[in-house]
């Protein structure tokens, strides 16, 4: 009851003040991203340019087989999609076709071919690369069972070559760039510029969630609002929680804003609703979960805001705006930086935007959630020992 | 058994002493003062009674349970008005209301009640659906009162709940202490830093400076604690300068000042003789057009006993 009351005053409040907060985190950030979308448009690699992957091949197996399989991969269709490097060091990825992968393809017997990633950050691309192989390793066995099947037919042989012959260039097109592409490459895809901006800034829109719930929390301080509820008949550690609830709805309603927005213009976020309901959630909490140990913590504002200034620099820092990540040899920062908000909230909604899967997503959302949760158990500790008084 | 007893409440923040062992008994109905200046401590004493802060040492009982084991059966008993306007300011009376009285458990049509009741004895029904950032100053100090009673609390805490308020508003929020007091038996803690609003509105006072005890008991008791001390209010005719240091000569005579037209004397009554100080006005060849002789008031009092005004 107590809880809905404090629902019921957010949702009020919103409705009252609505237009400023369409102004506030809708118009406003949506317009500014729209801006940078348009006019940095041109530098954005369409969509249907693909970057090539460079590979290194090792044959330990040297058939016939095997040398089919180089052969398939460096062919012309293939070079749209693989550059073979000479040696190992420049590729992004090193294919050993083990010994016995001849044998197993034509025994449909379980056979590894290893596809080595040499670079972090390639992992999608490896599983490009995997599914091109596995899909050609698929339909060549196909080919040698119809091959076989063929050969045992009681037809002539002018008649069996034909048939082979055909069967073959059914199975050339099958294994196409083309197919290859649209089976197997959307992950290929790059964000528009419209896109990309669109989640750059609600990526920071991130910190501003955060400041608006904390300088709620310190409005109520302020105002001695604060004093009155804990004098009703509310434990502190009740008002804690019940103010996080009433923060989680309101940077819900907020992303859900942003976001829907964007989508109703159609220049950003298209995709499955489910996943995008999901990531909200995800960064709801998170930005809840942030607040409530900056509530915890600080009884003052203006350590607060202190605080938080520090959290902006270091994750601004750590997300490359003054020194390029890939210069930073450091593994420690370079790992750091990988979990930094605004790199994590980056990296969900590229994935979300570029691969549409909750495969692509999952993690993201995992570390999102274990955070808020190890962000909420601190707080709670800290409320319990000691809070406002 | 006193319905709050407040008992060795001693309070510190860092190694600054705020409250000094202070203990206190409230009897149920009565409208009890607590004065002091800026600094003196009754603030942190009223945080500590409505759970915002928690005291070193010592223990409030209120209603025959202590704050620190049933914190949530003590608070429900209280209604705090807190000196500032604690109001939120985006939304309307009425939903300032409402959420107020659903943090005591209040719901359904009893909840619309006490919403309503709470707006009529305030003065706000007509205003009910505005925003309070639309209202006035005294229309919020008044909505500030209301959030504070709806759930028919046996104590309100009224912090100095007349700052920057209008004459009427001001009027309206004694009228309603007095009558909240008198008709649901409410117990009222006053604070205030205008003495004749304690000296209207309460019967027991506690008077504290710098964390500790000052005076405490009835209005009555309070004042006798300076009783030999009283006040001579003379209308003199045909006078000087030099009368009033002759005056200030006279036995018993501590003070003597001339304002608006008036000479008021402080005297000390043991030492006092009024035949003395009539001889020496006829030696100098004024005459008595008038004589009132006052008791102290609660600011000479409070004077008399900190060496501070209260608004020091």
């Amino acid at each position: 009851m107590k809880l809905k009351a404090f629902i019921k005053l957010l949702l009020k409040g919103m409705v009252k003040e609505a237009h400023i907060y369409l102004i506030t985190f809708a118009i406003f950030p949506i317009v500014l991203s729209a801006m940078y979308g348009y006019f940095q448009r041109n530098l954005f690699n369409p969509s249907n340019e693909m970057n090539k992957i460079g590979i290194y091949i090792r044959d330990e197996d040297s058939s016939s087989l095997s040398k089919e399989l180089i052969d398939f991969l460096s062919s012309d269709n293939m070079k749209q999609v693989f550059e073979i490097n000479k040696g190992k060091e420049k590729a992004k990825f090193e294919i050993i076709i083990p010994k016995g992968y001849g044998d197993g393809v034509l025994s449909s017997e379980d056979f590894q071919i290893k596809v080595n990633q040499r670079e972090d950050k390639a992992k999608y691309s490896a599983g490009i690369v995997s599914s091109i192989i596995d899909k050609y390793n698929e339909e060549k066995h196909q080919q040698l069972l119809i091959e076989n099947k063929i050969k045992k037919m009681t037809i002539s042989d002018k008649e069996k070559d034909e048939l082979l012959k055909k069967t073959k260039e059914k199975i050339y097109v099958a294994n196409g760039t083309n197919a290859i592409k649209n089976d197997i490459i959307p992950a290929d895809k790059a964000l528009t510029s419209f896109e990309y901006y669109s989640v750059s800034i609600f990526s920071f829109m991130f910190i501003v969630n955060i400041m608006v719930l904390v300088a709620g929390y310190y409005k109520e301080k302020e105002t001695r609002i604060f004093n009155r509820i804990i004098s009703s008949s509310l434990s502190k550690l009740q008002y804690f929680n019940y103010s996080l609830v009433s923060f989680f709805i309101f940077a819900l309603i907020i992303n859900t804003i942003y976001i829907l927005t964007y989508r109703l213009t159609g220049l950003s976020f298209k995709g499955s609703p489910m996943l995008l309901i999901l990531i909200i959630i995800a960064k709801s909490l998170l930005e809840v979960s942030v607040s409530g140990v900056v509530m915890a913590f600080f009884k003052q504002q203006k350590h607060a805001i202190l605080f938080l200034q520090l959290f902006i620099m270091l994750a601004v820092t750590l997300g490359g705006a003054f020194v390029p990540m890939y210069r930073i040899s450091s593994g420690i920062i370079l790992k750091l930086s990988d979990y930094v908000p605004n790199a994590l909230i980056i990296n969900v909604f590229k994935n979300f935007l570029l691969y549409n899967s909750f495969s692509s997503i999952k993690g993201y959302l995992v570390i999102f959630i274990l955070i808020s949760i190890a962000l909420y158990g601190i707080s709670i500790i800290k409320i319990r020992l000691k809070w406002e008084g | 058994m006193s319905l709050i007893q407040v008992k060795n409440i001693t309070k510190r923040f860092d190694d600054k002493l705020v409250l000094d062992n202070i203990s206190l008994d409230i009897e149920e109905g009565n409208i009890f003062g607590l004065l002091g200046p800026n600094g003196a401590g009754k603030s942190t004493l009223i945080n500590i009674m409505t759970g915002l802060l928690q005291g070193n040492s010592g223990d409030i009982t209120i209603g025959g349970y202590s704050f620190k084991e049933h914190p949530l059966k003590v608070k429900e008993q209280i209604g705090l008005v807190p000196q500032e306007i604690a109001l939120i300011e985006s939304v309307s009376a009425y939903d300032n209301l409402e959420f107020f009285a659903s943090l005591y458990g209040l719901k359904g049509k009893l909840l619309k009640e006490r919403i309503d009741e709470a707006l009529e004895i305030t003065g706000l029904k007509d205003r009910r659906k505005e925003k309070v950032k639309k209202f006035s100053g005294g229309m919020k100090r008044r909505l500030n009162v209301a959030a504070a009673i709806m759930h028919h609390p046996r104590i309100l805490i009224m912090d100095e709940p007349t700052v920057g308020v209008d004459p009427q508003s001001r009027n309206h929020i004694f009228e309603f202490t007095k009558r909240i007091n008198r008709e649901n038996k409410t117990t009222i803690i006053y604070t205030s830093h205008y003495m004749e609003e304690v000296e209207y509105l309460c019967d027991n006072l506690f008077i504290m400076d710098i964390g500790k005890e000052v005076a405490y008991g009835s209005k009555e008791r309070v004042k006798a604690m300076v009783s030999d001390r009283s006040r001579v209010v003379l209308k003199l005719d045909n006078y000087k300068g030099e009368l009033l240091l002759k005056l200030k000569a006279v036995q018993g005579v501590k003070e003597c000042v001339e304002e608006e037209g008036l000479v008021k004397l402080q005297v000390v009554e043991n030492a006092f003789e009024l035949g003395k100080l009539l001889a020496g006005i006829e030696d100098y060849g004024s005459k008595i057009k008038g004589i009132t002789f006052e008791e102290p008031t609660l600011e000479e009092v409070f004077l008399a006993l900190t060496g501070k005004k209260l608004r020091d």
